[in-house]
């Protein structure tokens, strides 16, 4: 507890306005008897700054202590692991999901595959459509797969159909030659 | 009992108020102090009345406002601190000899001259919750805020601005003090009451009352 005295300019129900010896313009709280204007007096010193939060200062501080915990809280239930989830697909994909089944992670053996799965937007709240756009995005990129393929093996044989240069794959024999 | 027997037999408690607003021995041969002391302590003899309450404190208070003048005409010298030093044995037993009656009409006085400086802020659209708001807590501060207030106090161009524009002339006092114009326009409140107190005429107890201190010399 600090104690501030000085002499008394002003008192306003317990609060003492009073000036002290060292120059400093402070309020203190009056405990027992009023103290008359022009007194000197001492008296526990009421901060300038805690002063208009009254007694409310200490709820107020449980308050902001309570808010941090809450939040600090929510954020580390957030990032931390609840369950796994594996799609048995080939390379196999790992979904890691928080406590509110979000998608926090997800990796697969593959670095190829790994890298399109974060490019996805798997921030859905719902589980089952990030697994749906995980399975469709791997549908699309096997059917490219599978017509890149069927593509080269066209331009491979070109007596079977129109010629090669409206197929455009000009560039593909060159760099095929290189 | 004449006057210069009186003196003479008051001549420790001069030394004493002198020496503790001053901060070192003093010489009765060698030191300004110590005259300005005994002028103050003379002038006390000559307006004292029973209004005024006991002939000691009321001498302290002249001898302490007068060493203070004698500071601010030659400001550059002079380093001043609000001292948080306890009260000496001196000033202890000086009060304890007050009767009620003294004491009462000394706290009367002070509490009339805080009210007509309380009064006078209100000019400023200074009140005392601002006056709390802007008050410095730390010691350094109020420290070098007093020096700035104090040579504000001593240059009557600067006391005639305040008077008549009532605010506070940054730019001169920048120009005077050096003082950087933000800590200046931070603690504007602050210094403004400083300056009124410092060098208004009315308030001799209120100035009194605050434990300023000389210190060692700026240009040393």
């Amino acid at each position: 507890m600090t104690e501030r005295k000085g002499i008394v300019i002003k008192t306003q129900g317990e609060k003492v306005y009073i000036l002290t010896d060292e120059g400093e313009f402070a309020t203190v709280k009056a405990s027992g008897a009023i103290p008359a204007p022009g007194d000197e007096f001492s008296g526990e010193y009421l901060s300038a700054k805690a002063a208009p939060l009254g007694k409310f200062r200490w709820i107020a501080s449980a308050a902001a202590i309570l808010i941090v915990f809450l939040v600090g809280g929510g954020a580390f239930a957030y990032n931390i692991p609840f369950s796994t989830k594996t799609l048995s697909t080939d390379p196999g994909v790992e979904l890691k999901t928080n406590v509110f089944r979000q998608v926090i992670s997800v990796s697969s053996q593959d670095k190829e595959v790994e890298e399109q799965l974060e490019n996805l937007d798997l921030k859905s709240p719902e589980l089952e459509k990030n697994v749906q756009s995980i399975i469709d995005n791997a549908r699309s990129k096997a059917a490219d797969h599978r017509n890149t393929q069927n593509e080269r093996k066209f331009n491979q044989n070109p007596d079977s159909g129109s010629p090669a240069v409206e197929k455009g794959t000009g560039s593909t024999l060159k760099d095929k030659g290189k | 009992m004449d006057r210069n027997e009186f003196i003479s037999i008051n001549k420790q408690f001069i030394y004493n108020t002198a020496f503790n607003v001053c901060k070192r021995k003093l010489q009765w041969e060698n030191d300004d102090e110590l005259s300005i002391a005994l002028i103050a302590f003379n002038k006390a003899c000559d307006i004292h009345d029973e209004k005024k309450g006991n002939f000691l404190s009321f001498a302290r208070v002249l001898i302490r406002n007068a060493l203070i003048d004698y500071f601010r005409q030659k400001p550059n010298e002079v380093l001043l601190f609000f001292n948080g030093e306890e009260e000496s044995d001196d000033q202890i037993f000086d009060k304890n000899s007050l009767s009620d009656f003294e004491t009462k009409t000394e706290n009367k006085n002070r509490a009339e001259e805080l009210s007509e400086l309380m009064e006078e802020l209100k000019g400023y659209n200074i009140d005392l919750e601002e006056l709390v708001n802007h008050s410095p807590s730390h010691k350094d501060t109020r420290d070098a805020l007093l020096n700035i207030a104090f040579r504000c106090s001593g240059e009557k161009s600067i006391v005639d601005t305040i008077h008549r524009k009532k605010t506070l002339p940054i730019k001169q006092i920048t120009l005077l003090t050096k003082a950087k114009p933000k800590l200046l326009e931070k603690w504007r409140k602050y210094i403004l009451s400083l300056i009124i107190i410092l060098s208004g005429k009315n308030y001799i107890y209120t100035k009194s009352y605050l434990n300023i201190k000389a210190g060692e010399n700026i240009n040393d």
